[in-house]
């Protein structure tokens, strides 16, 4: 079994009275959330609520005004302090944009952490590479450049960027944007599979809500920076609470 | 009195003074010069890992060399044509035989580094500024961070010593072909008096070693400023597209104002250590 095909060990996640203000705007207003080791949690909410926000807060690309986020044991600040080698756990990010870097084919793209920080020798990165395009059905594009890529393709390099990393928690910010429901279907099939057999920590911010409730253990929705309603996969499609029942409503997914 | 207290209320937003005007825009050269000599100083502590980005610096120094030289050429070429058509017609009362010195102590000391520095400016550092710029807006930075790859060693840095190292090279290589425009000009123009060797006579006898190595300084100066100027204003980058053809633009600029001032300050720097003395 190679580092990328590894169970994960999970990260929880303790989200405290976070607050962040954009030119005295505030974005998020106090959020509390709590993420269990192993689970997939859903964000939902409309554009410009604070959901991509939030993530940049858990991953430490962005320092919350108030508050503070603790992974496991240890705050963000502290986490992200230490050195590759030094970190008991692994974080990574899908973005929106994918984020893969335009100027280095797709195996090097995902081996990029690997070769950065001399992880792992050279044959073991091949094998790690084709490993994690195998998990996302990218077999033969190693040598290809993103942008020969179709953007469904893009979202599942970026995938396998994270699990060449060996993550412990992966952090997903609109993975199914821009893209057609076919695509969609697939991604969603992608992150279902990733914590069927990895059992990572995975949290996904997205508008797509039948997505939503096809991965989510659980779902969180946020609302003008505030958490307002959170419940399980499974029973937030019958949700009460008025403002899910409006998004679902204008989803028509009720 | 009504009408006055609306007035008063409706905190219509005013237009700054102009004093605001001018503040905003010192504080905003302040913040720029601040984060360029910050990424200056990070950009060099991370040098002492070059060795494991030979590869990374090879790439940005051939990237350098293939967008800047056909434009060199030219340029220098030409430059040196038009400053001896120029000074034979205005020395045709005087001495022509000064041409040589002339032409080799303007190109070497002033107009290669200058004309070099300007090209590099307007080629590459614009090329970088829109690479890094566009990685920001489309999160690649971001993407780098959260695997823990520091954007100045991976980025910065080799860029960095590629430009410092292809400045020096190129200005030397544009002193070689100003000088063979000049003689170009010299031999086939009828109107001008003197003879091919005379002219590399003169321009022998003028030209030392430190004229040419203070011109390569400079090179070198020059090449650091334009790469952190362009790594800056992409690193900075907000805005989608327009912020990085913003980024861009500033960077070019920013690099021509900034070469002319290091410009002066080596001459004066160079005067104090290499006086000029009659020869």
């Amino acid at each position: 079994m190679t580092t990328a095909a590894k169970a994960a060990k999970g990260v929880s996640i303790s989200i405290r009275d976070v607050w962040k203000s954009y030119d005295r705007h505030a974005v998020l207003r106090g959020v509390r959330l709590d993420v269990d080791a192993g689970e997939t949690l859903v964000i939902i909410g409309g554009s410009g609520e604070g959901k991509s926000v939030l993530i940049r807060q858990i991953i430490g690309l962005e320092q919350p005004d108030q508050g503070e986020i603790r992974l496991n044991d240890l705050t963000v600040a502290a986490y992200r302090a230490l050195t590759m080698e030094e970190k008991p756990f692994h974080v990574s990010m899908v973005f929106q944009t994918s984020a893969l870097l335009n100027s280095l084919t797709v195996a090097d793209n995902v081996s990029l952490a690997l070769r950065e920080h001399r992880t792992a020798k050279l044959a073991e990165i091949r094998t790690i590479v084709r490993d994690c395009l195998e998990q996302v059905d990218l077999e033969g594009t190693e040598e290809k450049m993103p942008s020969e890529l179709s953007g469904g393709m893009r979202k599942r390099a970026a995938i396998a960027r994270a699990l060449a990393m060996d993550s412990d928690l992966i952090l997903y910010d609109e993975p199914t944007a821009e893209l057609d429901p076919l695509l969609t279907e697939e991604v969603g099939a992608l992150i279902r599979r990733i914590q069927e057999r990895r059992r990572p920590t995975q949290v996904v911010v997205t508008h797509n809500l039948p997505l939503a409730g096809e991965i989510a253990d659980h779902v969180a929705v946020l609302r003008r920076g505030e958490i307002v309603d959170y419940c399980t996969g499974e029973e937030f499609f019958h949700s009460q609470h008025p403002h899910t029942r409006n998004f679902l409503r204008a989803a028509r997914v009720v | 009195m009504a009408n006055v207290t609306q007035t008063a209320g409706s905190a219509r937003p005013r237009s700054p003074g102009v004093v605001a005007a001018i503040g905003g825009g010192a504080l905003d050269v302040l913040q720029v010069t601040g984060e360029c000599v910050a990424l200056l100083v990070a950009t060099v502590w991370h040098c002492r890992s070059a060795p494991r980005h030979v590869a990374k610096i090879i790439t940005q120094l051939t990237l350098i060399g293939t967008e800047t030289l056909g434009i060199a050429s030219l340029v220098s070429l030409f430059v040196g044509m038009v400053m001896v058509v120029q000074a034979a017609d205005q020395l045709a009362n005087y001495t022509q035989e000064v041409l040589g010195s002339l032409v080799g102590l303007a190109m070497t000391k002033e107009l290669g580094p200058v004309i070099m520095g300007f090209i590099v400016a307007g080629k590459s550092g614009s090329a970088i500024a829109a690479e890094i710029a566009s990685m920001n807006v489309y999160d690649e930075i971001s993407a780098l961070r959260t695997m823990d790859i520091d954007p100045v060693p991976f980025l910065s840095m080799p860029r960095f010593l590629a430009m410092t190292l292809a400045l020096p090279m190129l200005v030397l290589y544009s002193d070689i072909i100003g000088i063979a425009g000049g003689t170009l000009v010299i031999a086939f123009d009828p109107t001008i008096a003197i003879s091919v060797s005379q002219f590399l006579d003169n321009l022998r006898e003028w030209l030392n070693f430190t004229d040419i190595v203070v011109g390569l300084v400079k090179g070198a100066v020059f090449g650091m400023l334009v790469s952190i100027i362009a790594c800056a204003f992409g690193l900075r980058t907000t805005g989608g597209s327009e912020g990085v053809a913003r980024s861009t633009t500033s960077a070019v600029v920013w690099s021509f104002v900034s070469i002319i001032i290091a410009d002066f300050i080596i001459v004066r720097v160079a005067f104090l250590f290499f006086p000029s003395t009659p020869r």
